[in-house]
Parts: structure tokens; sequence; C-alpha cells
């Protein structure tokens, strides 16, 4: 009878992971929406608290030239055709960045169909993930203090979709 | 799943994927008994059956009384090899293309095609590499007769970019391996069966992940990129022939 030998089963070596380059598995990307998304539902009880109605929508994606966009969407009450609210985070690449860890971060609170904005931070040029993460934090501090400007454009009639 | 995570659920699969490719080079001591001395890798080039290893495990095979053979699969007598080794005098690599009465349709034997054998560094500093062949520490002495079932290794590390290997040339890369730091999956040490001896010829790949999202990877993305030709342990690598050296032998024909 021919047997199939088995492997030796040993450990691969995983030091240098850092440098794999996979498309959607990077930890460190997903950390930072967690950690971002988590700073920025501190808005929700203050605009729910303003416009009892209104719906939460978080999410976030990568692509189109970003390596980042976390954000919340703040709904009316359904039936309302008042354009929904977007608070969000974007970090992208520093233009012209010669080195992977050169980041732009900026973060705005705007309608989600017709784009007025609301309120909006200058964006920050900053090396490396650790500054990157304290950015996009102090930006999320910031625009958790906005939640009133959020109550209101729900509650804002012109505001049509 | 984290990175980790994923690189230790690709293990199996390449391990299981690469097997039916490799093969083992036998020094030949007699009519029954053999010895293993090197791993190689059965491929399609040229539009013909060979075998690729490291020359300097063809030259020691050699050396045997009655020269040398490669494993022919399970159960079935090594083939005993003669006529002409293709040798690359700067690189360490040999090609043997296989003569037509080498076992054809043989269950668990495969032949890794020409196109998937990728002969430029590109994307090998940020893709996982994968070797597998046969180690040399257990089963020593093979009985020849019925056949060789030498237990495999397979084994994964990034290239070793930094610290830099000494004297590596342009043709060559590094692994990152230390077995006396190695575990089993159950942890425990695993340095007292680790013999990188007989891994050389073994072919390198890498496992295709790289610019690839998690969701597409297959092993069928591997791509061969070089040929183990030597082991450094004080500089804990394990140090690789660019496939691109193939490129002078096979074009002797």
């Amino acid at each position: 009878m021919i047997t199939r030998p088995a492997f030796y089963a040993i450990a691969p070596h995983t030091g240098g992971l850092e440098r794999l380059d996979i498309d959607d598995v990077s930890d460190a990307w997903s950390n930072l929406r967690n950690l971002v998304q988590h700073d920025l539902a501190a808005l929700d009880g203050s605009v729910l608290a303003a416009v009892p109605a209104a719906r939460v929508r978080p999410g976030s994606n990568r692509g189109g030239g970003a390596h980042l966009f976390v954000y919340r969407v703040y709904e009316p009450a359904a039936g309302s055709s008042v354009d929904p609210v977007v608070a969000g985070i974007l970090v992208r690449p520093a233009a012209g960045a010669a080195s992977a860890d050169h980041f732009n971060v900026s973060g705005d609170i705007a309608g989600e169909s017709i784009g007025d904005v609301l309120f909006e931070l200058q964006s920050r040029e900053v090396i490396g993930w650790t500054a990157m993460t304290e950015a996009a934090r102090d930006i999320s501090t910031v625009l958790v203090r906005q939640a009133s400007a959020i109550a209101a454009a729900l509650e804002d009639a012109s505001r049509q979709e | 799943m984290t990175k980790e995570e994923f690189i230790l659920s690709t293990i199996q699969p390449m391990a299981e994927y690469t097997f039916p490719f490799l093969t083992s080079v036998v020094g030949v001591k007699d009519a029954t008994q053999g010895e293993h001395v090197g791993s190689g890798l059965r491929a399609i080039v040229n539009s013909r059956r060979a075998v690729i290893t490291a020359r300097h495990v063809v030259e020691r095979a050699a050396a045997y009384p009655r020269q040398f053979a490669l494993s022919a699969g399970y159960g079935r007598a090594p083939y005993i090899v003669s006529g002409k080794i293709e040798l690359d005098p700067i690189g360490d690599l040999a090609v043997y293309y296989l003569p037509d009465d080498f076992p054809a349709d043989v269950p668990e034997v495969s032949f890794w095609p020409e196109d998937r054998i990728q002969r430029s560094l590109e994307r090998l500093a940020t893709d996982f590499l994968f070797t597998h062949g046969f180690p040399a520490s257990r089963g020593r002495f093979l009985r020849l007769v019925n056949g060789i079932a030498s237990r495999s290794l397979p084994y994964g590390a990034m290239q070793r970019l930094d610290p830099q290997v000494s004297d590596l040339q342009t043709y060559q890369f590094a692994i990152e391996f230390d077995p006396a730091g190695m575990c089993a999956p159950d942890r425990s040490r695993s340095d007292s069966f680790v013999d990188p001896g007989g891994l050389s010829g073994s072919p390198v790949w890498r496992i295709g992940i790289s610019g690839r999202s998690r969701g597409e990877w297959s092993p069928a993305l591997s791509l061969v990129v070089g040929f183990l030709t030597q082991w450094r342990p004080d500089e804990k690598v394990l140090v690789a022939t660019s496939a691109g050296r193939l490129t002078e032998i096979l074009a002797r024909g």
C-alpha cells in the first residue's frame, strides 16, 4: 500500500510581514477605521437628542486615490427630503509624496447629495503612521463638537436632496 | 484575520499544491540503497520535461558509486539518471532534461509550467516566499527498490532585506531562516529534526499575494522565483539563486 508522506510541520517565519503588499488585509487600516469610527460615534448621542427621529448610518471605503474615508451619515426622519449629512475623515497620500507613509488627513461635515459644506477643517500633512493616526483622532475630536450644526442641517427645510 | 493568520493559513495549501512537483535527488550506493542528496523541481521547460536543481547537488550526487537517481512517484523505484545535464557555472543551477522513458502519467507527479517561472526579482520583497523540499536528517539511507517516501518540509518567510546578507550576488536573494527558533504547531522545539541539508535545489515560490486581495489568493497564483543553493546559519538565512539564471541554461536548448 502506498502511503502519502506527511509534511514536517514547521511554523513559517513571520518577521517582516509589514512589507507584505496585500490589497485588502491591511490590519493597520482596519484598526484605524475602527478607531476613528469609534471616535465619531460620540456624535450620535447629541444629534439624536436634538433630532430624535434621525437615523445613523456608519461606513467607510477605500480607493479612488484615498487610503481611507471613514464617515457617519446622519439621515433626517423617514419621509423627509432634507439631504442627509455626512461627517467624515479622509486619509489620502500627500500630494507629490515620495514615500508611502506621507499622508494628508482632512475632515469635514457636508451634505450627502448636495455637497454643501457645513464645517471644514484645514487638512494636515503628516509623516508616519503614528502621526497620521493622531491627526485623524484630533480631527475626530473637533468634528464631534459639531453635533448642533448637524442637527440644525437635518431640520433645515431649504436643504433638499 | 491578521496578516500573520492569513500567512499561516497559506502554508498547508501551498504544501499540498507544490508537493507533486518536487523530486528528491538520490545518490545511489548500490542496487538497493541510496542517500538523499538534494531536492529539485519537476518542470516543463523548452517544451520538455526536466528537473531543475542546484548544480552542487548534481555534482555531489554524481560522486556516488552508482551515480544518482530521481524520485519518480510513490512506490516507484527511482529513475536512474543518464545523459547530459546542463550546468550553470555561475548561479549554481542545473537542468536535466528527462529522457522519454521517465515515467509519465504517474499519480502525484506533475511538471511545473514554464510560464509560471518568474525570472525577475519583481515583487519578491513584498510577497511571501515559500520553499518546499526534502530535508536530510531523517531517512538518510533509502531503500530504493520500493520507492522513496521521504517526508517533505514546507517553509515560508519574507525575503531578508535588513540586515543585509554578506556577499549576496545580484542573481541571489535571501530568505529568513532560523531553525533554532522554530517551533512546531504544538510549540515543542523542533530544531532537532530541522536540518536544512538536503533542501539544496528546492524551488522557491512567491505565493502570489502581493498586489492582490486575500479573497483572490489561491496557490494557483504562485510563481517559482528561484532555487535554494545555500544555508548560512550564522546569518540565519537560506540563499536562493534567482530563476533568472535559467535563461542562459535554457538558451542552450
